[in-house]
Protein backbone atom coordinates (compact mmCIF):
# COMPACT_ATOMS: atom_id res chain seq x y z
CA UNK A 1 0.00 0.00 0.00
CA UNK A 2 2.58 2.51 1.08
CA UNK A 3 5.58 0.91 -0.52
CA UNK A 4 7.14 -0.41 2.68
CA UNK A 5 8.70 -3.79 2.61
CA UNK A 6 7.13 -6.13 5.06
CA UNK A 7 9.16 -7.76 7.76
CA UNK A 8 11.36 -10.42 6.23
CA UNK A 9 13.19 -11.35 9.39
CA UNK A 10 11.89 -13.20 12.40
CA UNK A 11 14.27 -13.01 15.30
CA UNK A 12 14.28 -15.87 17.73
CA UNK A 13 15.25 -15.68 21.38
CA UNK A 14 18.88 -15.20 22.31
CA UNK A 15 20.81 -18.39 23.00
CA UNK A 16 20.77 -19.37 26.67
CA UNK A 17 23.77 -18.60 28.85
CA UNK A 18 25.98 -21.62 29.48
CA UNK A 19 25.34 -23.53 32.69
CA UNK A 20 28.25 -24.09 35.07
CA UNK A 21 28.51 -27.72 34.01
CA UNK A 22 28.97 -26.51 30.44
CA UNK A 23 32.00 -24.40 31.28
CA UNK A 24 35.20 -25.62 29.71
CA UNK A 25 37.43 -27.87 31.77
CA UNK A 26 39.23 -25.62 34.21
CA UNK A 27 42.37 -27.41 35.22
CA UNK A 28 44.95 -27.98 32.61
CA UNK A 29 48.63 -27.56 33.34
CA UNK A 30 49.18 -26.29 29.82
CA UNK A 31 46.72 -23.43 30.34
CA UNK A 32 47.48 -22.77 34.02
CA UNK A 33 47.50 -19.13 35.15
CA UNK A 34 50.85 -17.36 34.92
CA UNK A 35 51.28 -16.76 38.64
CA UNK A 36 53.09 -19.37 40.71
CA UNK A 37 50.21 -20.35 42.88
CA UNK A 38 50.39 -23.80 44.47
CA UNK A 39 47.73 -26.21 43.28
CA UNK A 40 45.85 -28.09 45.97
CA UNK A 41 43.49 -30.99 45.74
CA UNK A 42 39.92 -30.30 46.82
CA UNK A 43 38.83 -32.99 49.24
CA UNK A 44 36.63 -35.66 47.81
CA UNK A 45 36.13 -34.02 44.45
CA UNK A 46 39.22 -34.90 42.55
CA UNK A 47 39.18 -31.34 41.26
CA UNK A 48 42.27 -29.24 41.65
CA UNK A 49 41.72 -25.74 42.92
CA UNK A 50 44.16 -22.85 43.04
CA UNK A 51 43.83 -20.47 45.92
CA UNK A 52 45.43 -17.08 46.37
CA UNK A 53 45.47 -17.74 50.11
CA UNK A 54 47.79 -20.65 49.53
CA UNK A 55 50.00 -18.41 47.47
CA UNK A 56 50.33 -16.07 50.45
CA UNK A 57 51.45 -18.88 52.74
CA UNK A 58 55.03 -17.65 53.36
CA UNK A 59 53.71 -14.42 54.90
CA UNK A 60 51.20 -16.14 57.13
CA UNK A 61 53.29 -16.32 60.37
CA UNK A 62 54.05 -12.59 60.21
CA UNK A 63 50.40 -11.80 59.69
CA UNK A 64 49.39 -13.94 62.64
CA UNK A 65 51.93 -12.20 64.88
CA UNK A 66 50.55 -8.82 63.89
CA UNK A 67 47.04 -9.93 64.74
CA UNK A 68 48.16 -11.19 68.18
CA UNK A 69 49.90 -7.92 69.01
CA UNK A 70 47.01 -5.76 67.97
CA UNK A 71 44.83 -4.21 70.63
CA UNK A 72 41.12 -4.95 70.52
CA UNK A 73 39.34 -2.19 68.66
CA UNK A 74 36.71 -0.27 70.59
CA UNK A 75 34.84 2.41 68.74
CA UNK A 76 34.15 5.86 70.19
CA UNK A 77 31.28 5.92 72.67
CA UNK A 78 31.45 2.22 73.20
CA UNK A 79 32.70 0.86 76.51
CA UNK A 80 34.08 -2.48 77.39
CA UNK A 81 31.43 -3.55 79.86
CA UNK A 82 31.49 -7.26 79.49
CA UNK A 83 27.81 -7.04 78.71
CA UNK A 84 26.38 -10.51 78.48
CA UNK A 85 23.99 -9.38 75.77
CA UNK A 86 26.82 -8.62 73.37
CA UNK A 87 26.81 -11.09 70.55
CA UNK A 88 30.14 -12.47 69.62
CA UNK A 89 30.53 -12.92 65.93
CA UNK A 90 32.17 -16.14 64.98
CA UNK A 91 34.49 -16.06 62.08
CA UNK A 92 32.95 -17.97 59.21
CA UNK A 93 34.37 -21.37 58.71
CA UNK A 94 36.91 -21.35 55.97
CA UNK A 95 35.73 -23.61 53.22
CA UNK A 96 37.08 -24.48 49.86
CA UNK A 97 34.54 -24.70 47.11
CA UNK A 98 35.65 -26.57 44.07
CA UNK A 99 33.73 -24.18 41.80
CA UNK A 100 33.68 -24.34 38.06
CA UNK A 101 37.33 -23.31 37.77
CA UNK A 102 39.21 -20.13 37.10
CA UNK A 103 37.14 -17.18 35.94
CA UNK A 104 37.07 -16.22 33.20
CA UNK A 105 37.53 -19.65 31.70
CA UNK A 106 40.64 -20.06 29.61
CA UNK A 107 40.12 -18.87 26.08
CA UNK A 108 40.29 -21.39 23.30
CA UNK A 109 43.52 -21.38 21.36
CA UNK A 110 43.73 -19.07 18.40
CA UNK A 111 42.11 -15.71 17.75
CA UNK A 112 38.38 -15.73 18.50
CA UNK A 113 37.66 -12.66 16.36
CA UNK A 114 40.24 -12.44 13.61
CA UNK A 115 41.37 -8.91 12.88
CA UNK A 116 40.07 -7.47 16.14
CA UNK A 117 42.15 -6.30 19.06
CA UNK A 118 41.63 -7.00 22.72
CA UNK A 119 39.98 -4.42 24.99
CA UNK A 120 38.46 -2.53 22.10
CA UNK A 121 34.72 -1.99 21.77
CA UNK A 122 33.10 -2.45 18.38
CA UNK A 123 29.77 -1.25 17.06
CA UNK A 124 29.00 -2.81 13.70
CA UNK A 125 27.91 -0.30 11.11
CA UNK A 126 24.19 -0.54 10.46
CA UNK A 127 23.11 -1.18 6.90
CA UNK A 128 19.78 -0.02 5.59
CA UNK A 129 17.78 -3.13 4.89
CA UNK A 130 14.24 -4.35 5.21
CA UNK A 131 12.14 -2.32 7.63
CA UNK A 132 8.92 -2.84 9.52
CA UNK A 133 5.75 -1.18 8.33
CA UNK A 134 4.96 2.10 10.16
CA UNK A 135 2.22 0.40 12.19
CA UNK A 136 4.49 -2.46 13.22
CA UNK A 137 7.37 -0.07 13.93
CA UNK A 138 5.26 1.98 16.33
CA UNK A 139 4.11 -1.23 18.01
CA UNK A 140 7.60 -2.66 18.38
CA UNK A 141 9.40 0.59 19.18
CA UNK A 142 11.83 0.41 16.28
CA UNK A 143 11.71 0.57 12.51
CA UNK A 144 14.57 -1.85 12.12
CA UNK A 145 14.13 -5.61 12.63
CA UNK A 146 17.80 -5.98 13.53
CA UNK A 147 17.29 -3.66 16.52
CA UNK A 148 14.18 -5.37 17.84
CA UNK A 149 15.11 -6.98 21.17
CA UNK A 150 11.99 -7.91 23.10
CA UNK A 151 12.43 -9.08 26.66
CA UNK A 152 11.62 -12.79 26.91
CA UNK A 153 8.63 -12.48 29.22
CA UNK B 1 -13.93 11.57 18.15
CA UNK B 2 -15.20 9.18 15.52
CA UNK B 3 -13.50 6.10 14.19
CA UNK B 4 -12.26 7.75 11.02
CA UNK B 5 -10.51 10.53 12.91
CA UNK B 6 -9.00 8.07 15.34
CA UNK B 7 -7.73 5.96 12.47
CA UNK B 8 -6.23 9.04 10.85
CA UNK B 9 -4.58 10.07 14.10
CA UNK B 10 -3.15 6.60 14.54
CA UNK B 11 -1.70 6.61 11.03
CA UNK B 12 -0.17 10.03 11.66
CA UNK B 13 1.49 8.75 14.82
CA UNK B 14 2.84 5.72 12.98
CA UNK B 15 4.28 7.86 10.20
CA UNK B 16 5.76 10.36 12.64
CA UNK B 17 7.51 7.55 14.47
CA UNK B 18 8.82 6.15 11.20
CA UNK B 19 10.08 9.60 10.20
CA UNK B 20 11.93 9.94 13.51
CA UNK B 21 13.52 6.52 13.08
CA UNK B 22 14.67 7.42 9.59
CA UNK B 23 15.86 10.78 10.90
CA UNK B 24 18.07 9.00 13.46
CA UNK B 25 19.38 6.54 10.88
CA UNK B 26 20.23 9.34 8.46
CA UNK B 27 22.11 11.20 11.18
CA UNK B 28 24.78 8.53 10.88
CA UNK B 29 24.16 7.60 7.23
CA UNK B 30 23.51 10.97 5.54
CA UNK B 31 23.98 9.66 2.01
CA UNK B 32 21.95 6.47 2.20
CA UNK B 33 19.74 6.84 -0.85
CA UNK B 34 17.26 4.13 0.11
CA UNK B 35 16.64 5.69 3.51
CA UNK B 36 16.32 9.14 1.93
CA UNK B 37 13.79 7.81 -0.55
CA UNK B 38 11.74 6.20 2.22
CA UNK B 39 11.87 9.36 4.30
CA UNK B 40 10.60 11.43 1.38
CA UNK B 41 7.75 8.97 0.93
CA UNK B 42 6.90 9.09 4.63
CA UNK B 43 7.00 12.88 4.70
CA UNK B 44 4.66 13.20 1.72
CA UNK B 45 2.18 10.78 3.23
CA UNK B 46 2.47 12.46 6.62
CA UNK B 47 1.74 15.91 5.22
CA UNK B 48 -1.22 14.56 3.28
CA UNK B 49 -2.74 12.83 6.30
CA UNK B 50 -2.04 15.79 8.59
CA UNK B 51 -3.80 18.14 6.20
CA UNK B 52 -6.75 15.79 5.97
CA UNK B 53 -7.00 15.44 9.75
CA UNK B 54 -6.79 19.19 10.31
CA UNK B 55 -9.46 19.80 7.72
CA UNK B 56 -11.77 17.36 9.52
CA UNK B 57 -10.96 17.98 13.18
CA UNK B 58 -8.85 21.08 13.62
CA UNK B 59 -5.20 21.91 14.11
CA UNK B 60 -2.75 19.28 15.19
CA UNK B 61 -0.22 21.96 16.10
CA UNK B 62 -0.87 25.40 17.59
CA UNK B 63 0.94 27.00 14.68
CA UNK B 64 -1.15 25.26 12.01
CA UNK B 65 -2.91 27.54 9.55
CA UNK B 66 -6.14 25.68 10.30
CA UNK B 67 -6.16 26.96 13.87
CA UNK B 68 -6.26 30.70 13.29
CA UNK B 69 -8.92 31.49 10.73
CA UNK B 70 -11.92 33.15 12.39
CA UNK B 71 -11.78 31.27 15.68
CA UNK B 72 -8.94 29.88 17.78
CA UNK B 73 -9.60 26.18 17.19
CA UNK B 74 -6.63 24.89 19.15
CA UNK B 75 -8.73 24.57 22.32
CA UNK B 76 -11.72 22.90 20.68
CA UNK B 77 -10.37 19.41 20.34
CA UNK B 78 -9.68 17.00 23.19
CA UNK B 79 -6.14 17.02 24.58
CA UNK B 80 -4.04 13.98 23.72
CA UNK B 81 -4.58 12.44 27.17
CA UNK B 82 -8.32 12.74 26.79
CA UNK B 83 -8.43 10.63 23.66
CA UNK B 84 -9.35 6.99 24.15
CA UNK B 85 -7.75 4.95 21.41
Amino acid sequence: MNGFRKKPLVWGPLPPAPRPDQFPAAVDQDTAPPWDAPVMEAAGTGTTVETRAAAAEPDAPVAEKMVEDAEPVVSAGEEKTGDSTAVEMEAPEERVFPGPGPYPPPAPPGPSCPGMELATAYIPYQRYGPTYSPAEALEKGTLFPELYRPYPY
Amino acid sequence: MNGNSLSLLRQIMELEFTAIELNLFLDTHPDDQEALRDLRMVNERLQSLTAEYERLRGPLFPFSAEGARDHWRWIDEPWPWEIIY
